[in-house]
């Protein structure tokens, strides 16, 4: 469980830190201010080795496409990735945590000829031999990842992109952790969902989802996967005459459905959402943070969401406050922006509740 | 619908005086204003007894960043030594500079200093101040004899006496039903009083 975490270089992030990390973590702030950035931070560094990452949460800003034309194109594969666009800095992120210690992630740009070589067991053979070396900059970029595991290894992976495609290399050993990261955008991964649920209901926790969904349909009787074409589908029982698919019975269902499935998915390691609130009637959002509260302490896992509603907020707080033996598991964090850096600003259960009953802006 | 919330710090606001409730932010207010100064604002806090987990959410606050000064004002009542010491505990707590006497700005950032009505050694309260301000209006007699009777007529008189004969000399105003703060916007404290230089210099330094 993390306890504090740094970012330096990433995205919009000069330099950020946030400390007092919690169970159930909230992230508030301005528009363009960084919070989705810290969730995906936070996912780089929670899958340690796997530069395939830096990928994926470009994807899921809807950054990258499946077509990467060259030269240019290897250049933009990873920009975003750096604060201002600077292929030549080094993004570092730094983790404290109870069970892991201080880890720390750092990623570079390689692009000159004499830097592949100094990682040639790396380079695809044929490349490595090329004559001089040396791919030219323009027609090879590699994105290479440092990771210190905090017991004084160090490892090192690379993502090669040439003008082969895009190479592992070498293939990067499994995370300290599992970590999820439920993105805002984007059609809701009804399959995704459907495997986690299937992975629950193997261990026998496919109660856990059909309780939390109560919230919301407190007629639901019971969940069952169901493939429809080629794909599995998580259905509900609701006392008609035949099972209807979470998706049909509402956005709502759908995305508690797939907080708490990533949840036990993600057993002793960290759930990202962004915009958790979205899809969720303001009334049911005290329920959903207790079901997430529940499901977080029951698999162990460390929750860190994005909101823009102070009604989520309060609801957050409201579920823990009434919560006396876990009344300190929540943190609102909000971002600031203060000129061209980005703080951090930690609520505890004190701070909120004074805000709350104030009537004072927090977000 | 839950009401909307709102910021307790403008934007590019320099300099925050807290006080402790609504009545008294309409009293400073009224007060700054005809002192002619504009670069202040009252930050009501929500009672005394919010004042130190308040503080602390005070400082959290998206453009406390942008405050240089942090004024706090706060009733004596029986005990202002006492009253001065829990508002610097308060101040330490949130992480803030507390002067180590009343009236004075310690340096900052932000610079902070606290105003223990009626002055820094005497026990009371803002209406205490505000009483002294109006002893020579001619009604002011008129108050002194309404309890006077009051007390003839062993009729129990309220605990806050200094309250109640503040509530009694309005009374006497044009228009009736004000409370202290309201009654101040309306222009009944006679703020050209000496008995107001004390938080008047104080609220000046709070503004350079």
């Amino acid at each position: 469980m993390y306890r504090s975490f740094h970012v330096a270089n990433f995205r919009c992030f000069r330099s950020l830190d946030v400390g007092d990390l919690q169970r159930i973590n909230l992230v508030a702030g301005m528009n363009n201010v960084g919070k989705t950035a810290l969730l995906e931070a936070l996912f780089l560094h929670c899958g340690a080795y796997n530069p395939e990452l830096a990928m994926r949460v470009n994807v899921l800003r809807g950054i990258v496409s499946t077509k990467i034309e060259l030269p240019e194109g290897f250049e933009r594969l990873w920009s975003s990735l750096f604060a201002g666009f600077d292929l030549g800095g080094q993004v570092e992120l730094v983790g404290e945590d109870i069970e892991h210690g201080r880890r720390v992630l750092r990623l570079r740009v390689v692009r000159a000829p004499e830097q592949f070589t100094e990682i040639g067991q790396l380079i695809e053979p044929e490349l490595a031999q090329a004559p001089g070396a040396h791919v030219s900059a323009a027609r090879r970029l590699e994105l290479a990842l440092e990771y210190d595991n905090g017991g004084g290894q160090v490892g090192k992976c690379s993502m090669v992109a040439d003008l082969k495609g895009i190479h592992l290399r070498p293939a990067p050993p499994p995370p300290p952790f599992r970590a999820v990261f439920l993105a805002a955008r984007g059609v809701i991964p009804t399959a995704e969902d459907a495997q986690r649920f299937s992975k629950m209901e193997l261990v026998g926790k496919q109660d856990v989802v059909c309780g939390a969904l109560r919230v919301i349909e407190p007629r639901l009787r019971r969940l069952a996967v169901v493939v429809s074409g080629d794909m599995p589908i998580i259905h509900g029982d609701v006392g008609l005459n035949r099972l209807v698919p979470l998706s049909v019975m509402g956005d709502g269902m759908g995305r508690l459905a797939g907080l708490v499935v990533a949840i036990g998915d993600a057993q002793d390691g960290v759930v990202l959402v962004d915009e958790i609130e979205n899809g969720l009637h303001h009334s049911i959002l005290p329920n959903v943070w207790r079901v997430v509260a529940e499901a977080a302490r029951q698999f162990n896992v460390q929750v860190f969401a994005t909101t823009h509603s102070y009604e989520c907020i309060a609801a957050a707080h409201k579920a823990f406050a009434e919560d006396l033996p876990y009344q300190d598991e929540f943190r609102l964090h909000r971002l600031d922006r203060v000129k061209d850096e980005t703080v951090a600003v930690t609520y505890d259960r004190e701070t909120l509740a004074a805000a709350i009953e104030m009537g004072w802006e927090v977000r | 619908m839950m009401a909307q919330p709102e910021s307790l710090i403008p934007v590019a606001c320099e300099a925050v005086l807290v006080v402790e409730g609504k009545d008294e932010e309409f009293f400073f207010d009224a007060l700054l204003q005809v002192e002619g100064i504009r670069n202040v604002h009252v930050a009501q806090i929500g009672g005394k007894d919010r004042l130190p987990g308040n503080l602390r959410t005070l400082r959290n606050e998206r453009h406390f960043r942008s405050v240089r000064s942090l004024g706090v004002v706060r009733d004596a009542d029986a005990d202002p030594t006492g009253t001065f010491s829990s508002v610097r505990d308060a101040l330490q707590r949130a992480g803030l500079p507390a002067p180590s006497r009343p009236a004075e700005l310690v340096a900052g950032p932000p610079r902070v200093g606290v105003f223990i009505v009626p002055s820094g050694s005497q026990s009371g309260a803002l209406e205490d101040l505000c009483l002294a301000a109006v002893e020579d209006d001619r009604a002011y007699p008129c108050v002194e004899k309404y309890f006077e009777c009051l007390e003839q007529a062993s009729v129990e008189c309220p605990r806050e006496r200094s309250r109640a004969r503040m509530q009694v000399f309005l009374a006497s105003r044009e228009k009736v039903d004000r409370r202290l703060g309201v009654a101040a916007q309306a222009g009944y404290i006679p703020f050209a009083s000496p008995v107001f230089d004390e938080v008047k210099r104080f609220l000046r330094a709070l503004a350079e």
